[in-house]
């Protein structure tokens, strides 16, 4: 069997303008969202292991433009919320030094997706929707583990520890 | 990770040569208006060991959707990712 993997990017309008002067008010708010992700590149002297932090945040801003619209997939994928978006910016802001960037990723429930790969078999991913809950899941070798934590300041002792058996 | 209505679509592609199978990809990708990037290749096997259903509908012919998945986020997460371990992505050549 195949799966198709669509291209989710250049397709995607990444502003609506209206006919009156100037962008929507969502078009401008997206505009204020990359400029702050600039910013913070300009700003930041945060480098991690691996790609940088703000490689993350600009890869991440990238992943919810590109997403921000019905059915972004073809396959009635939902849009991603600013809520998620700004859920999943402060996670990465959060994660530990040591712990190296994560692949971001959009998933069609509308939530974003951060995924660690080591190697084959093994791998954690979690996902972000904006709803202060992590969604969770992870292989390591014969060893699985799934679940789902409350967030709101600080990334779950869980989520921690299984990056950390990761990359152990 | 499977779409909103839990049926995740995918063609089956036994017996079809390589140009047959890109074929139906681009098919599919210019339905929606999509540039067809790659494909994942599973056996079917794997589908049922990871406790998933296959229901062949062959709308259009060849088509199928895995059904079956859980109702926790999580576990639907999991199933995911122990298919994706089992597939091989195939980039189209030329990008």
């Amino acid at each position: 069997m195949s799966v198709a993997v669509p291209c989710t990017g250049i397709d995607c309008p990444s502003f609506r303008v209206s006919r009156g002067e100037g962008l929507d008010q969502d078009s401008s708010q997206k505009v204020v969202d990359f400029l702050e992700v600039i910013a913070e590149m300009l700003n930041s002297e945060t480098i991690t292991f691996g790609h940088t932090l703000d490689e993350a945040l600009l890869s991440l801003y990238e992943v919810y433009n590109d997403c921000s619209q019905e059915n972004w997939d073809g396959y009635g994928a939902l849009t991603i919320p600013y809520s998620a978006y700004e859920e999943a910016k402060k996670i990465i802001k959060l994660l530990p030094s040591s712990i190296q960037i994560p692949e971001i990723i959009a998933e069609p429930n509308g939530e974003i997706g951060f995924e660690w790969r080591r190697s084959k078999g093994q791998v954690f991913v979690i996902s972000i929707g904006g709803k202060h809950r992590i969604n969770y899941a992870g292989i390591f070798g014969d060893n699985k583990t799934h679940g789902s934590e409350y967030f709101e300041e600080a990334i779950p002792s869980v989520i921690i520890e299984n990056l950390r058996r990761l990359y152990s | 990770m499977p779409p909103p209505s839990n049926h995740l679509s995918v063609f089956r592609i036994s017996g079809l040569a390589e140009h047959e199978i890109w074929k139906v990809g681009h098919e599919v990708g210019e339905k929606s208006a999509r540039s067809l990037l790659g494909r994942a290749d599973i056996k079917a096997l794997s589908v049922i060991e990871a406790g998933l259903n296959i229901d062949a509908d062959d709308i259009p012919p060849r088509h199928a959707d895995i059904i079956g998945w859980p109702e926790e986020d999580s576990a639907i997460k999991l199933k995911a990712i122990e298919l994706a371990e089992k597939a091989q992505l195939r980039l189209k050549e030329g990008g």
